[in-house]
């Protein structure tokens, strides 16, 4: 079943045509959803939930164009409300014990779940645990940014889109995506730099880090 | 403008590319769940929407004491660095029935199946899974230790311990307000026997210096007399170091200490083996922690241990482990192991609560070579232990496996495939 057909079954309300979409896009949905939280169990849950939602507002989608971009929306709109909820529930949940060295809260990588992960994975622990490393880096200095520049970074660097499909997954003007990008792109940098210098080197030299770096297996 | 019409070397375009590079790295790690498009059907189709939480907050807050501030830094790396360096269990004899128990506080908590019972939900959103708040507590069971060591300028001093059938939690401090946390923790029997850890967390606040371990448990014939132990440490880490070049500080830390692990009820068990597409399992014992032990004086749980025989001699013994499992904290967004969801190991309670492992460990010693090399042997049979994290009602419970993953390596290229079937169990569960 091609992909407009699918389309077609779905606004029907079948959701037999739900399957061939979900197995063509969930991966990078779920990878959407990851890089934009830091946690990879709510990145399940809001893949998960993304697809719900798009079988349910399938009926508004407008034929002829790339499903992605639309998914990818919903995708994250729903990482964004997560992340804002999560980050209410700290602030109600304060005390004199609270959680005072957590900054906003939102994608700290759950580190509990990387071992586990490497437990089900296989993976040499060594080679894991430089990787976590690596990405435990990236997702703090990704939560020092707010939400909507974390999304532009992610959207622009990661899905490789333009400015057009970019702003609007993002729901704003080209123009305000422009200025939020350049922004968030500045600030990630000063971050990197001050802070994980060794993560994105700027010259060869420095990159030996790198040099033990390896792919998880899939 | 493309990334092809940028120039290169320009430092701009070097950090966007390395940026991009680094994202997609990172975005490996997030595997597709095989399990998905049934999960949304089952979604779309029934009532209730089942799914995981990660709102695990807590409902508790004013007990806990002031390490329930702690930041969500669990590095069960440490586990693995115990496998690499090959400590296991000694595997000590199971003995029968002892222990005097503790009547058990059923909660009731109706939960509507789902396809994957890790996704279980009951009607108010809120996880069916109790969460366990990992913090000292002035009602719960822990006992105080006190004791010390001191290396590299840094003391590290346990300050309350808690064990039991499911677990061995320490409750430790160090003296630098850093809040280093250890990264290779391994728990001592006097025998020589280490435990490997599977959940920690630290406090990054410099108010609340404490950190938190939680071993797998000592052994059944353990229980119910006082134990030497041995907390032995050869690394610490400030959470705040963890991006920093050398973020660790290397050293010993041997902190000996007594305790008496609380005693459950052990059940022996003589259910016949079952066999599955070639597969055999067969459930051995089960070992109820009391309820209202642990560090929240409320949550309790059972360790289950099960054997699988009939495995091929050249199969992973850490993939015969790959369930999903789970072990969530208060404050804490659920953890989970990403496992696939249709390799199901479930626990199902008399009063109909569904859980899954917090953590599966095998019962035997772990090779030099680590765990993740290690393979079942020419007996073709290993056995494991189970915990299982939640308050436990009395009555018959059900231990539903639907998979048994076996992974081989065949000319040097890995073979991986399923056993399917439904290996059930009944067993009477007396708390």
């Amino acid at each position: 079943m091609d992909e407009v057909e699918a389309i077609h079954r779905c606004q029907r309300g079948d959701m037999d045509g739900l399957e061939p979409l979900i197995a063509r896009h969930q991966t990078q949905a779920l990878r959407l959803a990851y890089l934009l939280t830091g946690d990879w169990g709510l990145a399940e849950d809001i893949t998960q939930d993304s697809f719900i939602q798009a079988f349910r507002s399938m009926h508004r989608f407008t034929e002829g164009r790339p499903l992605a971009p639309w998914l990818y929306r919903i995708v994250t709109n729903m990482a964004r409300e997560r992340m804002r909820a999560r980050r209410r529930l700290r602030e109600v949940n304060l005390d004199a014990h609270a959680l005072d060295d957590d900054k906003g809260g939102a994608g700290i990588a759950n580190i509990t779940d990387i071992a586990r992960i490497a437990h089900a994975s296989e993976v040499d622990p060594a080679t894991y645990a430089e990787q976590a490393e690596e990405r435990d880096a990236l997702f703090q200095a990704l939560s020092a940014l707010t939400q909507k520049q974390r999304e532009a970074i992610i959207l622009r660097y990661y899905l490789g889109y333009g400015d057009h499909e970019c702003a609007t997954i993002a729901g704003c003007r080209e123009g305000a995506f422009r200025v939020r990008l350049h922004g968030a792109l500045q600030a990630l940098k000063r971050i990197i730099h001050q802070r994980y210098p060794w993560l994105l080197p700027t010259n060869s030299s420095s990159s030996d880090m790198w040099e033990v770096i390896r792919h998880v297996a899939l | 403008m493309s990334p092809s019409d940028r120039n290169a070397t320009d430092p701009q375009d070097q950090f966007t590319e390395q940026l991009s590079a680094l994202l997609a790295r990172t975005a490996l790690c997030a595997r597709p769940n095989p399990d998905l498009a049934r999960r949304v059907r089952y979604s779309l189709t029934s009532a209730e929407t089942p799914r995981r939480t990660h709102r695990a907050f807590a409902v508790r807050l004013p007990s806990l004491a002031p390490i329930g501030s702690v930041a969500l830094v669990a590095l069960l790396l440490v586990a693995f660095v115990g496998m690499l360096i090959g400590h296991g269990k000694s595997g000590l004899p199971w003995q029968g029935n002892r222990g005097t128990g503790a009547s058990a506080s059923p909660v009731a908590t109706q939960i509507p199946l789902s396809p994957c019972a890790a996704n279980s939900q009951n009607s108010t959103g809120q996880s069916t899974y109790p969460s366990i708040a990992l913090a000292p507590n002035p009602v719960d069971h822990s006992v105080v230790v006190g004791a010390s060591a001191s290396d590299k300028g840094i003391t590290v001093t346990v300050d309350r311990a808690y064990a039991d059938a499911t677990q061995t939690v320490l409750v430790y401090h160090t003296s630098s307000n850093s809040g280093y946390m250890t990264l290779d923790p391994r728990l001592l029997d006097a025998s020589g026997a280490s435990y490997v850890p599977f959940a920690s967390t630290a406090s990054q606040s410099a108010r609340h210096n404490q950190s938190m371990v939680v071993f797998t448990p000592l052994p059944q014939s353990a229980l119910g007399s006082p134990q030497r132990l041995t907390l032995h440490i050869t690394n610490l880490m400030a959470p705040g170091n963890i991006g920093a070049p050398n973020p660790t500080v290397k050293g010993v830390w041997d902190i000996p200490f007594t305790i008496t692990p609380v005693a459950g009820t052990a059940i022996l068990l003589s259910l016949p083996p079952q066999t599955h597409d070639g597969i055999t399992i067969q459930v051995e014992e089960l070992d109820v922690a009391p309820a209202g032990g642990g560090l929240d004086g409320q949550s309790g749980g059972v360790r289950v241990r099960y054997r699988i025989s009939n495995l091929p001699p050249s199969a992973s013994l850490m993939r015969a482990m790959q369930y999903p499992q789970r072990f969530t904290t208060v404050n804490s967004a659920a953890s989970s192991n990403g496992a696939p969801c249709h390799n199901l190991f479930t626990l199902k309670l008399a009063n109909g609560q569904e859980t899954v492992p917090g953590w599966i460990w095998p019962t035997g010693p772990i090779e030099s070579s680590g765990l993740h090399t290690q393979t079942v042997g020419a007996s073709g049979s290993a056995e494991f232990e189970a915990l299982f994290f939640a308050p436990m009602s009395p009555g018959d419970a059900t231990i539903s496996i639907n998979t048994v993953p076996i992974g081989e390596v065949r000319s040097g290229q890995p073979v991986l495939r399923e056993a399917q079937g439904q290996w059930i169990f009944m067993a009477p569960l007396k708390p």
